[in-house]
C-alpha cells in the first residue's frame, strides 16, 4: 500500500542539512506502521514526502500505487492527513468545513457525506459552531472527519494526539485502531512510546533523518533483548552513536 | 482545474466575506469614509469662498478716491485718521496718503484671512495706479491705455463644472487606486500568508486539488474583494454628487455620464492586476509582519505610480500606456473630463493583461516552492538571522522625518553648521544609533572594512563618472519631469557660500558622503541584506536613497545612483568604495557650482562618464576575489 525507498530529503539553510538520508520502509494495508523517533528526527519531513508537500531529492515513494512525484494528485486522493496543527478554518462552521474539503476531493454528493461524517463522529451538536470557537477535542474530532471525508485508503498521521488530553488522546486512538480494522493502510508518526506500543503492527525507529531498526514489536524486542520501546528505542539509538562515533 | 478553483473560490470567499476587517476596507471606507470626506472638501472650499466674499479691507482714502474705490472689491472706505488696526474684523488697511508719499499696506502674513484681503488691497492699489496714470495721460493729452506696453485680460473659458471635474479628474484616480488596493492587500495576505500561519495551507494542499487551482481560487477572491471596493467607490462618489454632497461654489458638479461605465471598466484590470501583485508577494514574503510592510511599501509605490496623473503637464502617450497603474490612472483621469482616447486605451488595457499574466506566472512559480509553503529553506533562514524589514524601513522613516522636520529648518538658519548638525546628527547618528539599538555589531553591519587596493582605484573611476550618471538619468527624465529653473537656482545658491571652496568641498561633497553612506549603505544595506536577496536590497535602498533627497525630479537620478553604490559596497564588502564614489559625485557637483561650470554637456559625454562609472562597479570585488583565491 506504501512502498519507500531511498527517501532522501536536504535542506539548504545556509549549510546543507539532510533530514531524511536514504529512508525505505513499506506498510501494508489493514495495518499500523509506526514511525518512531524524536523531536528533528525526520518523521514529519518523511510525512510530508508522503503527502507531497515536499519533493524527495531522492528516492522513490508509492501510495495505493501512486508515485508521489509522478502523480502527485493521484497521491492526494488516496491519503488522508492530519498533522499536530488541526490546520481547521476559523471562519467556517464544522459542517462547512467538511463539506468544503468533501467538494475539494471530489465528493460527489459532498452534503450528503457531510452529513454522514456529522452523524458518525458526533459532531452534530456543534456542526453549526464556528471552529474558532471550538474546544481542542471537537476540533480534533472535525479534523479526522475533515481527512476522511473522501473515504482514502491511506491514513498518514503526523503525531496527532500531541497536546491533546488523555480522554480527546484515548477517543483517537480508538478511531486508529477502527480505521485498520476497516483495511486502511495507517502511517503513524509519534515520539509517544506508549501509543506506539499499544497501536502499532509494525515500527520503524528513525534517528537523525536515517532508520535504525524496522520491524515488528516482538522481533525489535528479540533483537534488542529489552521489553519495553522505551528501552528498545534507546539501545537502537546508542548503538547507532557508539557505530558512527 | 478550473472546477477546482471555484470551489477554492466560493470557500475562501465565504471565510473573507466573514472577515470584520475586509468588510470594513470594502464597504466601510468607501461608504463611511468617502461621503464624509467629500462633504468636509465641500464645505472647506465653500467656507473658503464666503470667507473671500467677506474679507474686510479698511481703505484710508482721500476724499476725492471714494467713488473709484467704493463700488468695487467690497472694501470699507472709512475717514482719513482711523486708528484701529486691531479691529477684529478689518484683516488689512491700505493707506493712501495725498501727495507723492508712498501708500502703504497692512495685513498679517500668518493668518489666511489677512493674506486674502492683501491681495485684494493690491488689486484696488493696482487700480488705482491705472486710474492716475490714465489721468496723467490724458491731461497731457494722450488718451488710451499707455501703462502697459502689452495690456494683456486674462478670461477662463472652462466652467466651474470642467474646472472642478478636471480638479476630481486629477484626484479620483488615486483615490481609487488607494481604496482598490486597500480592499486587496488585507485579502491576500489573510487568504495567504496567513493560512500558512495557520498551517492550513498546508491541509488544503493535502486535498486533491492543483496548486494552481488554489492560487487561481485565492486571487480570484483578491480580485472580487478589490473590484468590489473600488466599485462601491465609485458608486459612493457619483451618489454623492448627484445627492449634492460635495457642494462646490458655483455650479453643480458632475460626472460625465459616460465615464462612469469606462471607469468601471477600467478598474477591473486594476483590481486584477493589484490583486495579481498582491498575491505573489504574500506567497513570497516569510511572515504576516514582513507582509504588513511589504504592503505598506507596495501602497506608497501604487499610489506614487497613479499620482503621475495627478500632473496635468503628464499628457497619455502610447509609452505612458505601458506603464503598469499609471496608465489606467491617466486613462480615468481622462475619461472623468469626458476625454476618451480609444487607442491609448486599448493598448493600457492589452499591457495590463501582460502585467498580469507575468504576476499570476510568478505567483505559480512561487507557489510551486517549498520555502514559500513552510516559509521554510532560504527565507527561514533569513528570518532566523533576523527579519530586518521592518526595522529598515522604521531606520528610514525615523531620518526622513528628521531630516523633513528638523534637518530643514536647522539648514534655514545657517546653512553651514545646519548642514553639518543634518548629516552629523540627523543621517550618521540615526544609522550607528539604531545599530546600537537593535544590538547588532556596528563595524561588521556599516563594512568597515579596509577595502582592495584594486577596488578603491575603481571606486575613484566610477566616482568620476558618476555625475555623468546622473545627469543622463536627469536628461532622460526631462520629458516627464521638466527640471524647473526655479529649483536648479535653488540648488546653485544651496551651495553658494559664503566660505572658502576647502570647506564648502568638505561640508556638501565629503561629509554627506561619508554621513550618507554609513546610514545607506552601512546600516540599511547590512540590515536588509541579511532578510532579503542582493538584488532586492539594491533596489529597496537605491529607491529609498532617491526617496530621501525631498524633490521629485532628484529622486530618479539619485535612486539610481543609490543602486550603483549599493552594488560597489556588496562587490566590495566595504563601506570606503561608495564613500570614494559618493564623495567625488559630490565633490564634482560642488566644485562646477562654485567654479560656474553648470552647463549641457554633449550626450556622448554623459554616455561615457556613466558607462565608466557602471563598468568600474561591475569590476569591483573581482580583484579582492581573486587575490583572495589565489
Amino acid at each position: 500500500m506504501i512502498e519507500v525507498r531511498g527517501l532522501t530529503k536536504r535542506f539548504h539553510s545556509p549549510r546543507v542539512v539532510t533530514a531524511v538520508d536514504d529512508v525505505s520502509f513499506r506498510c501494508e494495508a489493514g495495518a499500523i506502521f509506526g514511525l518512531l523517533g524524536p523531536n528533528g528526527a525526520g518523521k514529519t519531513t518523511t510525512l510530508r514526502m508522503l503527502a507531497t508537500l515536499l519533493a524527495p531529492d531522492e528516492g522513490t515513494a508509492t501510495l495505493s500505487g501512486c508515485e508521489v512525484r509522478q502523480d502527485p494528485t493521484g497521491v492526494r486522493g488516496s491519503i488522508g492527513y492530519v498533522s499536530t496543527t488541526t490546520g481547521l478554518y476559523g471562519r467556517l462552521t464544522a459542517r462547512e468545513m467538511i463539506t468544503y474539503f468533501a467538494r475539494l476531493q471530489g465528493v460527489t454528493e459532498p452534503r450528503r457525506r457531510s452529513d454522514e461524517l456529522v452523524e458518525r463522529f458526533g459532531i452534530g451538536p456543534f456542526a453549526h459552531v464556528r471552529c474558532d470557537r471550538l474546544s481542542t477535542g471537537m476540533r480534533q474530532k472535525v479534523s479526522i472527519a475533515r481527512a476522511v471525508v473522501h473515504d482514502p485508503p491511506i491514513l498518514i498521521l503526523d503525531e496527532p494526539t500531541s497536546g491533546l488530553d488523555v480522554m480527546v488522546a484515548r477517543s483517537f486512538l480508538e478511531f486508529v485502531e477502527q480505521a485498520r480494522d476497516e483495511g486502511r493502510c495507517v502511517l503513524f508518526s509519534t515520539h509517544i512510546m506508549s501509543e506506539a506500543e499499544r497501536l502499532c503492527d509494525r515500527v520503524a525507529i528513525l534517528h537523525q533523518g536515517r532508520i535504525l531498526a524496522d520491524d515488528t514489536l516482538p522481533a525489535l524486542r528479540e533483537a534488542s533483548g529489552h521489553r519495553y520501546l522505551e528501552d528498545i528505542f534507546v539501545h537502537f539509538v546508542q548503538t547507532a552513536r557508539d557505530e558512527d562515533a | 482545474m478550473l472546477e477546482q478553483a471555484r470551489h477554492v473560490f466560493l470557500g475562501s470567499l465565504r471565510m473573507q466575506l466573514r472577515d470584520p476587517l475586509t468588510l470594513l476596507a470594502m464597504v466601510g471606507l468607501p461608504v463611511l469614509l468617502q461621503p464624509v470626506a467629500l462633504y468636509a472638501a465641500g464645505e472647506l472650499r465653500t467656507r473658503d469662498a464666503r470667507q473671500g466674499r467677506e474679507a474686510t479691507v479698511v481703505i484710508e482714502a482721500p476724499a476725492e478716491l471714494e467713488e473709484l474705490l467704493l463700488p468695487r472689491d467690497r472694501v470699507e472706505v472709512v475717514e482719513r485718521g482711523w486708528q484701529d488696526p486691531e479691529h477684529p474684523e478689518v484683516q488689512a488697511r491700505v493707506v493712501l496718503p495725498q501727495g507723492d508719499a508712498p501708500a502703504e499696506v497692512h495685513y498679517d502674513s500668518t493668518h489666511s484671512a489677512s493674506g486674502r484681503a492683501h491681495r485684494r488691497a493690491l488689486r484696488v492699489l493696482r487700480r488705482q495706479r491705472r486710474a492716475d496714470m490714465e489721468q496723467r495721460f490724458e491731461d497731457a493729452g494722450l488718451a488710451g491705455r499707455h501703462d502697459e506696453v502689452l495690456p494683456v485680460d486674462f478670461e477662463d473659458v472652462a466652467s466651474t463644472q470642467e474646472r472642478e471635474g478636471g480638479l476630481l479628474g486629477r484626484l479620483l484616480p488615486l483615490m481609487l487606486v488607494f481604496l482598490a488596493m486597500n480592499g486587496g492587500v488585507s485579502t491576500s495576505l489573510q487568504l495567504v500568508t496567513g493560512e500558512r500561519e495557520r498551517k492550513t495551507l498546508e491541509t488544503l494542499l493535502t486535498a486533491r486539488v492543483d496548486r494552481r487551482a488554489v492560487l487561481l481560487g485565492k486571487f480570484m477572491v483578491v480580485v472580487l474583494v478589490a473590484l468590489i471596493t473600488a466599485a462601491m467607490a465609485v458608486t459612493t462618489l457619483w451618489a454623492c454628487l448627484a445627492a449634492g454632497l460635495y457642494s462646490a461654489p458655483g455650479d453643480a458638479i458632475a460626472i460625465p455620464t459616460a465615464a462612469m461605465p469606462l471607469l468601471l471598466l477600467l478598474l477591473l484590470p486594476l483590481a486584477v492586476l493589484m490583486s495579481a501583485v498582491f498575491t505573489v508577494v504574500a506567497a513570497y514574503v516569510p511572515d504576516f509582519r514582513t507582509g504588513q510592510f511589504a504592503a505598506v511599501a507596495l501602497l506608497f509605490l501604487g499610489l506614487a505610480a497613479a499620482g503621475v496623473a495627478a500632473f496635468p503637464a503628464i499628457q497619455p502617450s502610447y509609452a505612458l500606456a505601458l506603464a503598469p497603474v499609471t496608465n489606467l490612472a491617466l486613462v480615468m483621469r481622462e475619461a472623468l473630463v469626458g476625454n476618451y482616447p480609444v487607442g491609448i486605451l486599448g493598448l493600457t488595457l492589452a499591457a495590463t493583461a501582460v502585467h498580469v499574466a507575468l504576476a499570476l506566472a510568478l505567483g505559480a512559480r512561487l507557489l510551486a516552492r517549498e520555502e514559500v509553503l513552510y516559509g521554510g529553506g532560504r527565507a527561514a533562514d533569513r528570518r532566523a538571522r533576523g527579519g530586518f524589514v521592518p526595522d529598515v524601513l522604521g531606520i528610514f522613516l525615523v531620518a526622513l522625518l528628521l531630516l523633513w522636520f528638523l534637518g530643514q529648518r536647522v539648514q534655514g538658519v545657517d546653512l553651514l553648521w545646519g548642514m553639518v548638525f543634518t548629516q552629523v546628527v540627523l543621517v550618521a547618528g540615526v544609522a550607528v544609533g539604531a545599530l546600537v539599538w537593535l544590538g547588532q555589531p556596528v563595524r561588521e553591519t556599516l563594512a568597515l572594512r579596509r577595502p582592495h587596493s584594486v577596488d578603491l582605484g575603481l571606486a575613484v573611476a566610477a566616482g568620476l563618472g558618476a555625475p555623468g550618471l546622473s545627469a543622463l538619468v536627469a536628461a532622460a527624465q526631462e520629458p516627464l519631469l521638466p527640471s524647473s529653473s526655479a529649483f536648479l537656482q535653488t540648488l546653485e545658491q544651496s551651495m553658494t557660500l559664503d566660505a572658502s571652496l576647502p570647506v564648502v568641498v568638505l561640508v556638501f561633497a565629503l561629509l554627506p558622503a561619508l554621513c550618507e553612506e554609513l546610514l545607506f549603505r552601512g546600516a540599511l544595506l547590512g540590515l536588509l541584506r541579511r532578510s532579503v536577496g542582493p538584488v532586492l536590497a539594491c533596489l529597496v535602498v537605491g529607491a529609498l536613497f532617491g526617496a530621501v533627497h525631498l524633490h521629485l525630479i532628484r529622486v530618479l537620478p539619485t535612486g539610481i545612483l543609490g543602486v550603483v553604490l549599493c552594488a560597489a559596497a556588496l562587490r566590495s564588502r566595504s563601506l570606503w568604495v561608495p564613500v570614494t564614489i559618493h564623495a567625488l559625485h559630490n565633490g564634482f557637483l560642488v566644485l562646477a557650482s562654485s567654479l560656474g561650470w553648470f552647463g549641457d554637456p554633449p550626450l556622448w559625454v554623459l554616455l561615457l562618464m556613466a558607462a565608466v562609472t557602471v563598468g568600474a562597479v561591475a569590476l569591483v570585488g573581482r580583484g579582492s576575489r581573486s587575490a583572495s583565491a589565489g
